[in-house]
């Protein structure tokens, strides 16, 4: 499809965009609907636009297989350090107060924030897996 | 400011594995070898975590551990008492023996470009049994219960058979149903008492019992609790799912998956809804009683016709998840014992056999039971092994197959429901006679071609001989258990009144 202009065209001032507004989504998790998953989707969303139009292996050009792999852990495991932290500090797992540094009223907001981050790596590499690995040609 | 230890216990039980799940699947990236040595790390770490819970909780009491300390009825609860504690501690025991099983027939087994997400999945496999176990929230119950059938479909099918991914694609229906059944059912739950937390949901529901809706609640959430635990009508995924994985899977997942929804109908009947409940209202205890002698019965009829030694032991199990949900619902306080019992004893037997299977598919690629004939002289350790778990099964005494069985029937004898007892006997019969026929090919057939003596890897067979030794030694000394498990059996007789 590299050779329509107008989806190249298209796509290419869109998705920028889609992404930009996904890190929205993202950041007024805590307070407003929307959070890690919604945000990690439609970051996803945008990459999977970019690759239908641009082939999945200019996409894999830029972040590889092995990458979005460890992207899936590397959520997750964001996820229980900021548990872990908080254990570690005197407090129960993810008790968001006991962060360092932070105290009840920004612990919350932050530790909620960094969590969502987590949560947002892992959505959006685990539905780029799903799209690639289902549209697979050899099965 | 500094790490406790003690209060955090109950948390690191769970975080730990699921953490470095995650981090197998990043380090499998760069170097696969490492991470079976992580696996066996952080299985052995799971048991340690679990022996300190179940000592403080001994000596302490119940443990009300509160995630990011929102107190309880708000905030999600890890709760252990006693019940609970024994059966994490069984469960991480058996996944740190096992683990040392693991690598070896790994490497044979499994694709290898795959390795390092199978031991990835399999830690998230007991994380989420594990969960089950240890939580004190409904829902987070209905999260782990998916944790760990998701990750125990995808390791079915892993081995890359074509039988396997039919088997693993009935489970996922099976499997999906029967847990949308239970969450359907706490719904309801909620629905009525507007909690999610065990413990505060049981003394809500007191008033509610005649409630249409708690009724519904609860006949979904046993519906499909027995689903879960392929009770007899309901149990035809479980063979497939245990016959076609590859043996490590099949040996974890009979030692560990379905007791646990064993442990979680008991925390049902007990701990969420009352006796009275159960047997006055809705009577649960009697259908389920009168279900699992049926599942005793049919489960071991089923295993004498197979001529696949892993389909036979799956059968088996069909039949062996009766006696634990059979020792619950018995309203006796023996019967529970020896329910409870049978929670562990089940657990080493059935693992070990599948431990046994493995080694012999890892010599000679056959489950055929006709291919096994003569085998003492090829393999002597194995079939002497198989021999040593097999009368456990049956229930010779000095095995603590014996011990579960006798307080069985005790429970049986002296709540005057002597069919049980007629049932726990007549399937020991059973058991015997499929047993039998597995032993007599071994021992008392000259093998067919040449006899050489086939290589017995000691890292297949320390695993194997831990489980058989604690076969004899839970059927010689099983007083401290005992008396664990009597007060066990007392406290959840009080909490269920």
């Amino acid at each position: 499809m590299k050779r329509h202009i107008v989806l190249v065209m298209a796509t290419r001032i869109m998705v920028p965009f889609i992404l930009i507004f996904s890190l929205y989504v993202l950041a007024h998790g805590e307070i407003s609907p929307g959070g890690g998953f919604q945000g990690g989707v439609i970051f996803a969303a945008g990459w999977i636009l970019y690759s239908m139009v641009f082939g999945k292996e200019e996409f894999y050009r830029r972040i590889s297989r092995n990458m979005l792999l460890a992207f899936t852990a590397i959520g997750v495991m964001i996820y229980t350090l900021v548990g872990y932290v908080s254990m570690f500090n005197g407090g129960t797992y993810l008790e968001y107060a006991k962060l360092p540094g932070l105290d009840m009223k920004t612990g919350n907001s932050i530790g909620l924030l960094l969590i969502e981050i987590g949560v947002f790596i892992t959505v959006f590499s685990v539905m780029l897996l799903l799209f690639f690995e289902v549209g697979k040609k050899d099965g | 400011m500094s790490f406790n230890y003690n209060l955090n216990l109950p948390a690191l039980v769970i975080v730990v594995p699921l953490v470095s799940s995650m981090i197998m699947v990043l380090v499998g990236i760069f170097n696969r070898k490492l991470v079976s040595y992580i696996f066996q790390l952080v299985a052995i770490l799971t048991a340690i975590f679990s022996y300190h819970l179940i000592l403080k909780v001994y000596n302490e009491g119940a443990i009300r551990y509160f995630f990011g300390n929102w107190a309880a009825p708000i905030g999600i609860e890890y709760h252990v008492d006693m019940f609970n504690a024994f059966c994490i501690l069984v469960l991480s025991l058996i996944f740190a023996v096992m683990s040392f099983y693991f690598p070896k027939v790994v490497i044979k087994e499994i694709p290898k470009e795959k390795s390092h997400i199978f031991y990835a999945v399999t830690t998230l496999f007991m994380t989420g049994l594990l969960g089950i176990t240890i939580t004190g929230d409904l829902f987070n119950i209905y999260v782990f219960m998916e944790i760990a059938s998701i990750t125990a479909y995808a390791l079915i099918a892993i081995g890359g058979k074509k039988e396997s991914y039919v088997s693993s694609f009935n489970y996922l229906v099976l499997g999906t149903i029967g847990a949308s059944f239970v969450v359907l059912g706490i719904g309801y739950l909620y629905m009525a008492t507007g909690t999610l937390n065990l413990l505060d949901m049981q003394q809500r529901l007191v008033p509610m019992y005649d409630s249409k809706i708690v009724m519904v609640g609860a006949a979904f959430i046993f519906v499909g609790l027995s689903m879960k635990m392929a009770l007899f009508p309901l149990h035809s995924w479980l063979p497939g799912a245990y016959a076609d994985s590859p043996s490590p899977v099949s040996a974890l997942m009979s030692a560990t998956s379905t007791k646990v929804m064993a442990y979680v109908m008991v925390r049902f009947m007990y701990s969420v809804f009352t006796t009275s409940f159960d047997i006055k209202v809705l009577p649960v205890m009697d259908i389920l009683f009168y279900m699992s002698i049926a599942a005793v019965i049919s489960g071991s009829f089923l295993a004498i016709g197979q001529d696949n030694i892993k389909k036979m032991l799956a059968y088996s199990s069909v039949g062996q998840i009766g006696y634990i949900v059979m020792g619950a619902t018995m309203q006796s306080s023996a019967g529970m014992i020896g329910g409870l019992y049978h929670f562990m004893t089940h657990a080493i037997l059935k693992g070990g056999l599948f431990l046994v299977v493995g080694v012999i598919f890892y010599n000679m690629t056959t489950v055929k039971i006709v291919d096994l004939k003569g085998l003492y002289k090829k393999m002597p350790f194995t079939s002497f092994a198989f021999l040593i778990f097999a009368l456990g099964m049956i229930g010779i005494p000095t095995t603590a197959g014996f011990i579960s069985k006798w307080y069985l029937v005790k429970g049986a004898l002296e709540t005057g429901k002597i069919v049980g007892a007629v049932g726990i006997l007549l399937s020991s019969l059973l058991t015997a006679i499929y047993f039998w026929r597995v032993v007599d090919n071994i021992f008392f057939y000259k093998p067919e071609g040449n006899i050489e003596r086939l290589k017995e890897p000691l890292s297949l067979m320390i695993p194997t001989y831990a489980l058989a030794f604690a076969t004899f030694i839970f059927g010689v000394y099983p007083y401290q258990v005992i008396d664990y498990l009597e007060k066990v059996a007392k406290i959840l007789m009080e909490i269920g009144k």
